[in-house]
């Protein structure tokens, strides 16, 4: 530090105690201050401001009302939001509970036995049944063969499975398919069918029915006592001709089945001479 | 009230009352007006920013928390105004050439004085601020703090944003020049 550095600084540090000569000088001279209408304004606004304060002052001026009011906000939203999914939840249960009202307990029953996967696999089967059914509608019974051909035989526990699951899947595929026929034969605009159409309609709607068990039946790879089951439903519903057909395709599936058990197995009435010259020949045989 | 401290007067201002700010702003308009006047030499920006310092304060009122002496934030809002102000009118912070006429138009007449002796404390005074506008600005606003605001060395740092060292270097000069201009027109 040179020696005007230093004498600089000792003069700094009188200057700091406050009685410098600069310092005395210049607060002896120059006193300027705000002119008085300035201190007015500045007083009023003072004043101004602070009985705002006073005025506006109370439980909600607070610095709590900022973070309470955001709680509540926090609050509502969960309520509104919780309630919405709540009234989604219910309404989805109601619409299973109304769907679970429309299918009958039987189907209901064996369709909940199944797992999940028995279920997509029920799906499958429905559709693939569906498939068949149509495509032997449309070609008549003659594709039968080439289908049984196609289709591998389950395991038995799993025919027993497929069984219960065939059945849910021709009974709503009869209903759908009863619905969309009704639907194509009688369009809103058309006029009411006469009396015989209608009887011939359902004529044709009964033979379809029995058409799609039988195919249905014969696709699946039923035992014997469910192929009797089919048949004598049909012979009971009064539709012999299903019936007669349904034996018909069971004869073919099972060729070699002893026809004293058929006899005891199918309706007492059913005239089994008329379905297959195999069948006459057996009787005849026994006879 | 009259044995508060100004941090307790902004205090007690900031929760409604109003005599607290009365008191305050006695005991600080002139320093503050000074400090503008001296910095800008134009009596009415002078007016003009330190009515802009007061009000800001009054605004911030609510906000205002005991952090430093209730001075070094009172400047440090006045430093930041004038910065601000010179800024967005894109003019020199330095004083303009009106600063002699506005400034002598507020110096006292010495009533009880005979008029030589008038005269010579018009001339020393007139010598002394115009010395103080011939500083540069860092060090007219050191002495300009430590003389209005009687702040120490650490105080006039933290307004003016520079380390002691730097506050104390720019005094030091602004001190020295006056002496010597002064001593040089006696």
């Amino acid at each position: 530090m040179t020696m005007s550095e230093q004498k600089d600084n000792l003069e700094l540090e009188e200057y700091l105690k406050g009685n410098s000569f600069i310092s005395r000088r210049y607060r002896k001279e120059a006193m300027a201050e705000p002119s008085p209408h300035l201190d007015a304004a500045i007083i009023a606004a003072a004043k101004k401001a602070a009985e705002n304060k006073k005025t506006v002052s109370g439980p909600f001026t607070a610095g709590w009302y900022i973070p309470l009011s955001l709680a509540a906000v926090v609050v509502i939203s969960f309520s509104v939001v919780f309630k919405i999914y709540d009234r989604d939840g219910q309404q989805i249960f109601s619409d299973q509970a109304e769907l679970k009202s429309k299918i009958p307990a039987a189907e209901l029953d064996s369709a909940m036995g199944q797992d999940a996967g028995e279920a997509s696999g029920m799906m499958r089967d429905k559709i693939r049944s569906k498939e068949a059914i149509e495509a032997e509608t449309q070609s008549g019974s003659s594709s039968l063969p080439a289908m049984r051909e196609d289709y591998s035989a389950p395991a038995p526990e799993q025919q027993k499975k497929n069984q219960n699951i065939e059945e849910i899947g021709v009974d709503i595929y009869k209903d759908e398919l009863s619905g969309s026929r009704q639907a194509i034969q009688e369009p809103a605009a058309m006029p009411a069918p006469t009396e015989s159409a209608v009887e011939l309609s359902d004529e044709k709607l009964r033979k379809q029915k029995s058409d799609t068990a039988i195919v249905t039946g014969a696709a699946a790879g039923l035992e014997p006592d469910q192929w009797f089951e089919i048949i004598n439903r049909l012979w009971f519903d009064g539709d012999e001709e299903g019936a007669y057909r349904s034996l018909k395709n069971f004869l073919a599936v099972y060729p070699e089945y002893p026809v004293e058990q058929l006899k005891n197995k199918l309706p007492q009435n059913m005239d089994l001479s008329a379905i297959t010259g195999k069948l006459d020949k057996t009787t005849e045989g026994t006879e | 009230m009259a044995d508060l401290t100004d941090e307790e007067l902004m205090l007690a201002y900031r929760d409604g009352d109003a005599h607290a700010f009365e008191q305050l702003y006695l005991k600080h308009k002139g320093g503050l007006y000074r400090y503008f006047l001296r910095k800008c030499g134009n009596a009415s920006i002078a007016e003009e920013l330190f009515q802009d310092v007061w009000m800001k304060l009054i605004n911030a009122r609510e906000r205002y928390e005991v952090k430093a002496k209730f001075a070094t934030w009172l400047y440090q809002l006045a430093h930041n105004h004038f910065i601000d102000h010179y800024r967005k009118h894109s003019i020199s912070a330095s004083m303009n050439q009106n600063f002699q006429d506005d400034e002598l138009e507020n110096i006292p007449a010495g009533n009880n004085q005979q008029p030589e002796q008038q005269a010579e404390f018009q001339q020393q005074m007139e010598t002394m601020l115009q010395l103080i506008s011939e500083l540069p600005d860092e060090q007219r606003e050191a002495f300009l703090l430590r003389e209005e605001a009687g702040m120490s060395l650490a105080e006039i740092a933290e307004v003016t944003g520079v380390n002691i060292e730097t506050a104390k270097s720019r005094l030091r000069y602004a001190v020295n020049r006056l002496r010597k201009g002064m001593n040089d027109n006696e």
